[in-house]
């Protein structure tokens, strides 16, 4: 699919954030470039702590008070999120841009019944007759496939995917255009979260919105999304399209996560681990992100590798991510 | 932590209040005996006791008889109708007191919870500042300056009483607003009082109401003895001015008695029901 600027719904470029910890000021994301279509699934991965949920905060300007976004832009249907002051925020978030939460249970409030906070959800921001409110939460029920005799429930008496379920309806029932959904079938059983991902397929050609999903399951995103982002460090290392990340990744971090990543035709193959660990944020190392843990890294690694385009939509920060010999970049006897 | 929160739930909360209620025998015991109490005050003015104003020089300091229950005091009124109609007074005026306290602690305490910083700090003190003065003196200072009348009286036992309520509200809307459902109501654009009164104390506030209860005895029990030292109110009888009445005519037992043990009744009840509803409620006692 080709993305130009006019098509974009979400256009993030050069965005870092930082985080002013005691310690002293932590590089979260650096140099962050990512494009969001109308109609697209964007997913973001890589490995706990990488920044991920902090670019989704971002978006939403929803980070904790000791982070600041020192540059780069946050484009929403060309308009700069980060230049809106807190009450036209608002009016954004969640009507437009809305979030499912990680973990489904704790965003639910016990003490009210679903339909109230559904109703909730719905009437923060906008003013509707009751009777409208009624048959919206019911249509969205429906859509997400939560028997309407639950309406009258509390969040305790549903089982946890119903939980997300309900979730899902709160994120979309105000018909957002982006939905943000962070880490949202961790912590759910492997066929649960199949259903509810086949589900939120539906439900987001129904509403048509466009979606980023940041999971650390690369088999959710292969699966799901048409574009991914792959994060580590606080970088985005490669962006490309999700067929082509699978068949020919062109950064050695891709690469040894797929490697990472069983496999249902070859069952004998053995899973590799990736020795070391992700790099210290507060004193982050010179050049490239990956330089310590990477097994082709060369001299020239040790500047900051540049945002190669690689393909049609496809990009990569690897000095290397050009080089016609991809044997070179294969972790190991591969 | 899952079932916890879905124990604090408003309207299945009654109902599974009650369930475990049942079980609890000395919760359901201090519910009979308060419930009768109120009976007791709610019907008295329907029921042919004796005035209790009314003095009979014929029995003064009379003994329990089947005339007089109770006996009579040293003007010859029937202990057992005051007694009775002391129960409006002493009642009415613990839950009045209680409810004060209630109502600033949650206030103060959960304001000063919810936005912190200087305010925080500012209502901190305030709260210590309470805890530290001690609550008999101030009053016996607030009776000489205000008078005795009953209803401000128990007005300022209430004031006396909320720094505890007030520590606990704070304490429980600091764990709360950090929850993810209160994050996540926040970004569905509610403004802070919408989440301090909607979601955060919704959740939080039950070891609050059960202190409140312990709260009710103890605003009585102060009441007794702020009358037992001549600091109550006159004009009304209630359980303490009976008591206070008794130290004229020390040898006469049922003055002391019968008034006493309703005071230990009804400071028991509340124990009982506010410890059964702190069982049930505060989750790490469960």
């Amino acid at each position: 699919m080709a993305l130009r600027r006019q098509d974009l719904l979400l256009d993030i470029a050069d965005l870092c954030v930082v985080y002013k910890e005691n310690r002293g000021v932590l590089q979260a994301i650096d140099r962050a470039s990512l494009a969001v279509g109308h109609d697209e699934v964007v997913g973001i991965t890589g490995e706990s702590g990488c920044g991920k949920s902090t670019l989704a905060a971002s978006i939403l300007r929803i980070l904790p008070q000791n982070a600041e976004v020192t540059s780069g832009r946050i484009l929403f249907r060309g308009i700069d999120l980060r230049s809106l002051s807190e009450a036209e925020m608002r009016k954004i978030r969640w009507k437009q841009i809305s979030i499912i939460f990680q973990n489904a249970m704790n965003a639910l409030d016990p003490v009210y019944k679903i339909k109230d906070l559904l109703k909730e959800a719905l009437c923060v921001h906008e003013g509707m007759p009751d009777h409208e409110i009624e048959g919206r939460i019911k249509e969205v029920l429906n859509m997400v496939r939560i028997s309407q005799s639950r309406m009258d429930s509390y969040p305790h008496e549903l089982s946890g995917g119903m939980r997300q379920r309900v979730m899902i309806a709160m994120a979309s029932i105000c018909r957002p255009q982006l939905v943000i959904a962070d880490e949202f079938t961790t912590g759910l059983d492997v066929v649960v979260q199949d259903q509810i991902l086949a589900d939120m397929q539906d439900l987001r050609q129904k509403l048509g919105f466009a979606m980023i999903l940041i999971t650390h399951d690369l088999s959710v995103i292969l699966e799901t999304c048409d574009r991914v982002a792959v994060m580590y460090g606080g970088s985005i290392l490669e962006t490309a399209d999700s067929e082509s990340i699978l068949q020919d990744p062109r950064h050695p971090y891709t690469r040894a996560l797929l490697e990472c990543m069983p496999t249902i035709r070859d069952a004998k193959k053995k899973l590799k681990s990736l020795s070391g660990s992700p790099p210290d944020m507060l004193n982050p190392p010179k050049g490239c992100r990956f330089l310590a843990r990477c097994t082709v890294a060369t001299q020239l690694c040790q500047s900051d590798p540049p945002n190669l385009e690689v393909g049609h939509n496809r990009y990569s920060r690897c000095h290397y991510a050009l080089e016609q010999k991809q044997e070179k970049m294969r972790i190991g006897p591969g | 932590m899952q079932h916890i929160v879905s124990s604090s739930n408003t309207s299945t909360l009654i109902r599974v209040g009650m369930r475990d209620l049942r079980r609890d025998k000395w919760g359901l015991l201090g519910l009979c005996i308060l419930l009768s109490f109120v009976v007791i005050a709610l019907l008295v003015p329907y029921v042919s006791v004796d005035d209790p104003w009314e003095q009979s020089t014929t029995d003064i300091i009379a003994p329990p008889s089947w005339n007089h229950p109770f006996g009579a005091d040293i003007y010859g009124r029937d202990v057992f109708s005051r007694v009775l109609w002391g129960t409006r007074v002493s009642l009415g005026l613990g839950v009045l007191a209680a409810l004060t306290s209630f109502l600033v602690g949650t206030v103060l305490g959960s304001f000063g919870g919810y936005y912190g910083g200087f305010l925080d700090d500012v209502i901190t003190r305030f709260i210590d500042l309470f805890i530290i003065i001690p609550r008999v003196i101030l009053l016996i200072l607030v009776a000489a300056l205000m008078g005795t009348e009953v209803w401000y009286m128990a007005l300022f036992i209430g004031l006396t009483m909320w720094a505890s309520t007030a520590r606990i509200a704070r304490a429980q809307v600091i764990t709360f607003k950090e929850r993810g459902f209160v994050k996540a109501a926040a970004l569905l654009g509610a403004g802070d009082i919408r989440l301090l009164f909607l979601h955060i104390l919704p959740n939080g506030i039950f070891p609050a109401i059960s202190n409140t209860m312990l709260q009710v005895g103890d605003a009585i029990l102060i009441e007794a003895g702020l009358s037992f030292f001549g600091l109550g109110d006159t004009n009304v009888a209630s359980w303490g001015q009976i008591i206070n009445m008794g130290m004229l005519s020390i040898s006469s037992w049922w003055l002391v008695v019968f008034p006493g043990a309703a005071v230990a009744l009804t400071v028991l009840a509340f124990n009982l029901l506010g410890d059964s509803l702190e069982r049930r409620l505060k989750p790490r006692l469960r």
